[in-house]
């Protein structure tokens, strides 16, 4: 399949091929991409207007497409695909029946002392429960999607991102856990004051079925449009066989935050300018790091730092250009978390740059929300 | 789902253990399976598109609503270095077939069950005699089939009808219909793994497709449609899962086949058959599950073509504008 | 994976060759539709209600024992559709520990859809699997034989204990043993009424203890015949030799449909053979009319053998 991305127009003609004198040493590009992958990546970039292998400017992010609710037996899914990568989400509710003797506001105070610790509490092995722990969330690469990861349980790699995903999703309070809550139905008028019999669980899986490069902002975007797709069965308590019912005809969406927090992440790639091409340089980059959004397979292998900012849009109402926006950073938008792995130092000025990237990302996978008809308005709690 | 052994290398369940929902309908004839509209000898509609992942050797994606799976293939590649290792002189083929968590009724774990190994190893039965192995020593292929979704039990597994405050009767579960949920998966996992197979490039005797037949007895209401066989005896290509009356197949086949070979690779046959015949009553299943295959090589045909199309034209495209381009975009200029 | 064996190529194609010759000449000088001769025992474990032992010359022994239990129709408490499948268990483990030994994980085959490509993951092999539907099988009808009264059932656990460690069993093995005991399951006789839903009631006493099949009913248990072809020629119940030099194989489930030795066709599978001695550009898979041969050769022969193996078993059963 012919990638999605092309290049600019302005660079089109770069390689007229040098009639007079070859060089007296040359590979086909395709040899150097091989033999030396760091210096054909920094050969790219350090070309001016530098541009990635793949065709890309160094600030562009690849296009996406979203897809929802084309799996029959999930209750709510979406295939995100993002060049090269591709994965699916489906989520399925099924139900906790609390045993009679427990107390339920243990089983949510608990989660309420540990939601705001930068670490939540891992379910994996042990399967605690808490209220957290209704959201289970894992991620499968073992699909042959990729040569590089092998078949059969997951490797470091699988669980260090099912991880990071779960964290994201407590972190970031993406489900408003109150409304997984199942309540028995009798005369109580407050809602709140009904016995609560049990709770939804949801069980998200992501499988990744093409991958090259940045699988979290994809898993990601997947698992948010999923979840707004998401319609669970009305669940009631039924008293005469003592047990919970779902009803098939009413289906009702769970309740989200407001404001979607989205996730960009990047990548620096070192470039160690030769002294003849450092003088002619006026763009930004004045270091020897040079950021890429949004990362491909190729250029991960390269990269000795990553970055991931997981970032809100605090104005709900969407504008009529969306783009619009870029540069109000601090006013319109919240940064939630960024995280960063690698051995790179990095300057304020790398972050803000970094921050316009991922408002402009996020505001383009809000249109592409809208465009399924699974935009804030219709959601907002 | 209940409560396992939890799994290291993943986030499980709360310990509690969870139930999928149960639905309560008050009225038994609430649920009906969909009323299918095909002659009984044309079978669903096929989407089949190859070489959409760009990382594998080879990968296809079939859609016969809803049946939705991927297969990759990675290979040929060195068999691994070690002791253990026996010397090859063929290559060795693995197959793989993987639902999704949410690829069925029920949910399904993260580790392979007994019915996923043994789709696998039918799909390694059905791919094995059309590679040319031998052309790849001391080297491995595998096939990767992820299932997405699926037909399956339906919905009627986890529903209670009340009446009156009284719990209706259950009905008995028409025993096999698991097992011709499986046979329909594997036809389509045969059909797109050859696709894959021939988008890797890996040179093969033929193209293998699968075909579905089941033969149910007619109970009067033939409505003239359909090839009625001896003694009111109704085939049907394709069938969907949940017949549409309720009433279940007496026998099922699945098969590989090789169109231009006539061969069978892979063959399957569940349900009663009798014998006062000789095997004319096998006979005529299986022909009409071939004829089903046919027409699925048909959808095949054309995706390799579709491929190889493509192929030629991003080769000219490259030749004529760039000679040493690699692949998309322009490239910079560089020595080296 | 096909069978291993310990032939090399040149013996497999010697094999080959002499197989594919007309008339054919097999190793061990049988008919082509010769069967091997068995030793069979039944009824010899105390604690199950059914049990057998089979011993064949080459692909060793096997025991099966079935126990049978009381059980309530909703097995699953959040379904209403009873699956009738859950009601029979078959579990194939083999003796001997070794690589393939219970719990090792490996999946005990030979027969298409055994054992998986890799055996990495857990669980049992596709022999169960393969036993199991050739008994729920449309024909079998064993299932309403399990039904004790309105709302109970027996379930049946059947234990497959291979004594001889092979990763790659004679299917015949297996399922003349499941067969022969399953036809000397005797079941506890009800002593309460049939249409009421308490508990079940039997009687403790033995001899007034009910055949899970009764003598003369059809249809019988089912049995599972292989079936190998190299070249024209149609070969049954192929020695490991021979399954490694053939070039195609099936396994045939068939049931016994009347007392005139007539069979019905449960159950067809595709059998992993070893294709070792053809060449290159032979035959890839079945044609149509080499599988009305093969599986017309078993619907032949079928009646005999599982006639035979029915009447050994009722001379033991009247013995004891």
């Amino acid at each position: 399949m012919a990638s999605s991305v092309s290049a600019p127009a302005s660079i089109a003609q770069n390689n007229t091929p040098d009639t007079s004198e070859p060089p007296p040493l040359t590979f086909s590009t395709s040899l150097f991409r091989h033999i030396s992958p760091a210096l054909y990546l920094q050969r790219h970039l350090l070309h001016e207007p530098p541009i990635r292998p793949n065709g890309r400017h160094p600030s562009q992010h690849r296009d996406f497409t979203l897809t929802t609710n084309s799996l029959s037996h999930a209750h709510g899914s979406a295939v995100v695909r993002t060049g090269d990568t591709a994965v699916v989400c489906g989520i399925r509710g099924e139900i906790l029946t609390l045993a009679p003797g427990d107390d339920h506001t243990a089983f949510e105070s608990y989660h309420r002392s540990h939601a705001s610790g930068t670490y939540g509490r891992g379910s994996r092995g042990s399967g605690g429960a808490s209220w957290g722990d209704l959201i289970v969330s894992n991620l499968e690469i073992s699909t042959g999607c990729s040569k590089k990861y092998p078949l059969g349980p997951p490797g470091s790699f699988a669980q260090t991102l099912s991880d990071q995903i779960q964290e994201l999703i407590r972190v970031s309070k993406l489900v408003d856990l109150t409304s997984l809550r199942i309540c028995a139905q009798d005369a109580t008028p407050e809602p709140s004051q009904r016995p609560i019999k049990g709770y939804w669980s949801l069980y998200i899986d992501v499988l990744c079925i093409s991958l090259d490069g940045n699988l979290l902002d994809a898993a990601w975007y997947a698992i948010v449009a999923a979840l707004r797709s998401l319609k669970l069965p009305l669940a009631s308590w039924n008293h005469l066989e003592e047990r919970i019912f779902c009803d098939r005809s009413s289906l009702h969406p769970i309740s989200l935050r407001g404001n979607l927090p989205m996730v960009a992440t990047f990548i620096l790639v070192p470039v160690a300018r030769s002294s003849e091409s450092a003088g002619s340089k006026g763009h930004t980059h004045n270091s020897d790091n040079i950021i890429l959004n949004d990362p491909d397979a190729f250029e991960e292998d390269q990269a000795n730092e990553t970055l991931t900012i997981l970032s809100t849009s605090i104005n709900g109402e969407q504008e009529k250009n969306p783009r619009s926006r870029t540069g109000l950073l601090g006013t319109k938008t919240r940064i939630e978390k960024i995280e960063k792995i690698g051995e790179c130092k990095l300057g304020n000025l790398h972050l803000r740059e970094c921050l316009i990237l991922a408002v402009e990302k996020s505001s383009r996978f809000t249109e592409a929300l809208i465009k399924e008809g699974l935009d804030a308005g219709n959601f907002i709690v | 789902m209940a409560a396992k052994a939890p799994d290291r290398r993943r986030n499980n369940p709360p310990s509690h253990g969870t139930t999928p929902p149960v639905f309560l309908s008050t009225s038994s004839d609430d649920i009906k399976p969909a009323q299918s509209s095909r002659p009984p000898d044309e079978i669903r509609k096929i989407f089949l598109r190859t070489g959409l992942i760009s990382s594998v050797t080879g990968s296809s994606f079939l859609e016969i609503a809803p049946l939705k799976l991927s297969v990759s293939v990675l290979g040929p590649r060195p068999l691994p270095r070690s002791a253990s290792t026996p010397f090859a002189a063929q290559a060795i083929l693995t197959t793989e077939v993987k639902f999704a968590p949410f690829a069925s009724t029920v949910r399904r774990g993260y580790i392979r069950d007994s019915s996923e190994r043994d789709l696998g190893s039918r799909l390694y039965q059905a791919l094995v005699g059309a590679i040319r192995r031998e052309l790849y020593p001391k080297s491995r292929i595998e096939v990767v089939v992820t299932v997405l979704d699926s037909e399956d039990e339906g919905d009627d597994v986890n529903t209670v009808c009340i009446e009156d405050g009284r719990t209706v009767e259950p009905q008995f579960w028409d025993v096999g219909r698991a097992d011709r949920a499986l046979g329909v998966v594997l036809a389509g996992c045969i059909t797109a793994a050859s696709a894959a197979l021939a988008d890797a490039g890996i040179e093969m005797f033929d193209l293998v497709s699968g075909g579905v037949a089941s033969v149910f007895v007619d109970g009067g209401d033939v409505k003239g449609k359909g090839k009625a066989g001896a003694g009111g005896k109704r085939y049907v290509r394709d069938p969907a899962v949940a017949p549409p009356d309720g009433d279940a197949p007496v026998a099922t086949c699945v098969l590989g086949y090789m169109a231009a070979r006539d061969e069978i690779s892979e063959l399957w046959i569940s349900g009663k058959l009798s014998t006062s015949e000789g095997t004319a009553e096998m006979d005529e299943l299986v022909d009409e599950a071939v004829a089903a295959a046919r027409s699925s090589r048909g959808v095949l045909n054309e995706a390799a073509k579709e491929r190889v199309q493509f192929i030629v034209e991003k080769a000219q495209s490259q030749s004529t504008e760039t000679p040493s381009a690699t692949g998309q975009g322009k490239d910079v200029e560089m020595t080296g | 994976m096909p069978p291993p064996t310990p032939l090399s190529p040149p013996e497999l194609s010697y094999l080959f060759t002499s197989l594919a010759l007309e008339p054919p000449i097999r190793p061990d000088l049988r008919a082509p539709f010769q069967f091997r001769p068995i030793v069979a025992e039944c009824s010899f474990l105390p604690h199950c209600n059914g049990s057998s032992r089979i011993c064949m010359a080459e692909s060793g022994e096997c025991i099966v024992g079935i126990k049978a239990e009381v059980e309530k129709d909703t097995a699953s408490k959040y379904a209403t559709v009873i699956e009738r499948d859950k009601w029979i268990e078959v579990s194939v483990e083999v003796a001997g520990g070794g690589a393939s030994g219970p719990g090792s994980g490996v999946g005990v085959g030979g027969i298409s859809g055994a054992g998986g490509a890799s055996g990495k993951d857990e669980g049992d092999g596709g022999a169960a699997v393969w036993l199991k539907e050739g008994l729920l099988a449309g024909g079998a009808g064993i299932l309403d034989r399990l039904v004790i009264s309105k709302g109970w059932h027996w379930k049946l656990y059947i234990d497959v204990l291979l004594l001889t460690p092979t990763s790659h069993p004679s299917p015949l093995l297996l399922s003349a043993a499941t067969n022969m005991a399953l036809d000397s399951t005797f079941l506890p006789k009800l002593v309460s009424p049939h249409d009421v839903d308490d508990i079940p009631a039997f009687s403790d006493d033995w001899n007034i203890s009910v055949p899970l099949y009764e003598p003369s009913t059809f249809p019988r248990p089912p049995m599972s015949l292989p079936v190998i072809a190299v070249g024209d020629n149609v070969f049954l119940d192929p020695s490991v030799a021979e399954v490694a030099a053939a070039e195609v194989g099936l396994v045939v489930t068939l049931t016994l449909a009347d007392s005139e030795g007539h069979c019905d066709i449960v159950g067809v599978r595709g059998m992993e053979v070893g294709r070792g001695g053809g060449k290159e550009g032979e035959r890839k898979g079945i044609s149509r009319k080499l599988l009305r041969q093969m599986v017309s050769a078993c619907v032949k022969e079928a009646g005999d053998v599982i006639k035979g193996l029915g009447e050994s078993t009722r001379q033991q059963m009247f013995r004891a």
